[in-house]
């Protein structure tokens, strides 16, 4: 009885290594072609990307030179205005620091008891004003005019910060005493217009 | 036919088959030799295609790709910095043409800008100010000095990022102005200068606080630095009737007299020269709203006009000077004619 020998092939070799090859060959194609049209791609987006930011930028200097030319043209305002400016800052920092010692006499003489008379006021921009003066019968018109110097010394704004009494005496004819005094005073308290 | 005839067919068994031996046609050598290279083009021909895939797939990651991926970041950066300059084109533009819309209220804020800290010293026109309001205030002017020019501290003008597009503001350069802004040039050191003028005056208390508050409200700023006030004693010796002692006329004699004596400062600032400056400083402006408002609010003293005549025989002799004042505006007029004589008195 014959027997059929299953590991025998009945297609030629050569036919199956051609259509190995040819199957290899498709693949390797496909997949060059599949590799060059993905790297087309990948190249030609980030080429049309900076193509289209080139654009933009060269649309955008554009724009810029008209901006600039109108700019040129209204240059003179642009110098008037700088002109003006500067002057106003240093009319505003003068405005800003200055002392108003007309604020600062009219709150003294609020503060004067009426047996209290000011002989001598020496203000100027150090913080400190000097007062001398004479007061009747005794001390206390002095203590009072300390006091009321010094009333609302702990509120914000006070323009009257402390009091040092630097020399107090008895008037050669005895009929008072005179004193001097140094008043602290707050400075940014007097940087503000006086309201009049 | 039987398994032992097939086997034992030479034809169907090559194994056991005699095949006579054949002798090499002639140019076998190079009939092979032409197979092996027909079989290479043909190998190389099959993928053809995919070397050439490949080489140009290499071509472009190289020559496009590649250099182009580099760029991208660069662009980028490129693109967003003109973009900001054309913001800031825009900016500066809208400001400028806000700036020439408004052309007379500029116009208007230079005047005040320049009544408040003059481009010119102006000393007569200080001094006489000042005299003025000591007039006002009902003073008695003992003295009047003016001491000289000095310079105060260097104020920095420098320019700000951001130009602010209010197109009330009309005012730039900004000597507070934050620093550090690259690609913004400087501008030089602008330098305000001092008047100082010494003043001493007679009057009552309330008066000299009057006199002080119109120092302070005047348009043409004034510092006050030092005031002195003392309490005027009266001397009975030399005090002695209205007609010998004009602050008795002038006040009365019972009027308690104090002496005060000012030190004020004005100040000058002559013209800034811009030609130096580039766009961008000039454009570069700080926030002054109100500056303005407040100088408004504030009194200008118009300078008093005098009638004054030029030219005399004797300039070492007050002959009548030819100074009178009016209330009305002059000119200047020159009466000395140019073929007048001038003979020295014997």
């Amino acid at each position: 009885m014959a027997k059929i020998d299953p590991g025998v092939n009945f297609i030629p070799d050569e036919v199956v290594k051609n259509r190995k090859r040819e199957y290899r060959k498709k693949s390797g194609n496909k997949g060059a072609l599949g590799l060059l049209v993905l790297v087309g791609i990948i190249s030609g987006g980030i080429f049309g990307y900076n193509f289209y930011i080139n654009q933009q930028i060269q649309k955008a200097n554009n724009e810029i030179s008209q901006h600039e030319a109108s700019i040129s043209a209204l240059k003179d305002f642009a110098e008037k205005g700088y002109k003006v400016g500067v002057r106003l800052t240093e009319t505003k920092s003068v405005l800003d620091s200055r002392l108003y010692f007309s604020k600062l006499a009219a709150e003294l003489s609020k503060r004067v008891p009426s047996s209290v008379t000011i002989t001598d006021v020496v203000m100027n921009e150090t913080g400190t004003i000097t007062i001398k003066g004479m007061a009747n019968p005794n001390y206390t018109p002095v203590a009072d005019f300390k006091d009321a110097l010094l009333a609302d010394s702990t509120e914000k704004g006070a323009i009257f910060k402390d009091v040092q009494i630097k020399s107090a005496g008895i008037l050669e004819d005895g009929t008072g005493i005179e004193f001097s005094m140094d008043v602290v005073i707050n400075f940014a308290s007097l940087t503000d217009p006086v309201a009049n | 036919m039987s398994e032992e005839e097939t086997n034992t067919n030479p034809s169907m068994n090559p194994s056991t088959a005699t095949v006579p031996p054949e002798l090499p046609p002639k140019h076998a050598k190079e009939s092979i030799h032409i197979g092996l290279d027909s079989i290479n083009i043909k190998s190389i021909l099959d993928y053809l295609l995919v070397i050439i895939s490949m080489v140009l797939s290499v071509v472009l990651i190289f020559v496009v790709a590649v250099p182009q991926f580099k760029k991208v970041s660069e662009i980028r950066k490129e693109s967003a910095a003109v973009q900001i300059k054309l913001e800031t084109a825009k900016v500066r533009q809208s400001y400028l043409e806000s700036l020439s819309a408004l052309k007379d209220q500029l116009d208007k804020n230079i005047l005040v800008s320049r009544q408040a800290v003059p481009v010119e010293s102006d000393v007569p026109y200080f001094l006489n100010q000042l005299v003025q309001m000591a007039r006002d205030s009902s003073l008695h002017i003992n003295a009047q000095t003016f001491t000289g020019v000095s310079a105060v501290a260097a104020t920095k003008v420098v320019g700000a990022p951001v130009p602010d597009n209010k197109a009330a503001d009309l005012v730039i350069g900004d000597p507070d102005a934050i620093l550090g802004t690259d690609g913004i040039p400087q501008a030089p050191p602008v330098k305000a200068s001092e008047l100082v003028v010494n003043m001493e005056v007679v009057g009552r208390y309330e008066d000299l606080i009057k006199f002080s508050a119109l120092v302070e409200d005047t348009r043409r700023i004034v510092r006050t630095k030092t005031v002195e006030i003392t309490l005027l004693e009266k001397d009975a010796s030399t005090a002695t009737s209205e007609e010998e002692d004009p602050l008795v006329t002038e006040f009365g004699s019972d009027a308690i007299l104090y002496t005060a004596k000012y030190t004020f400062a004005g100040y000058f600032l002559s013209e800034i020269d811009t030609s130096t400056l580039g766009i961008d400083t000039l454009v570069n402006k700080t926030n002054l709203e109100g500056v303005v408002a407040r100088l408004e609010k504030l009194k200008y003293y118009e300078p008093e006009i005098f009638n004054v005549e030029i030219g005399k025989f004797n300039p070492f002799v007050n002959e009548d000077a030819g100074i009178s004042t009016t209330s009305e505006p002059t000119t200047l007029t020159v009466p000395v004619e140019p073929a007048t004589p001038i003979e020295p008195q014997l």
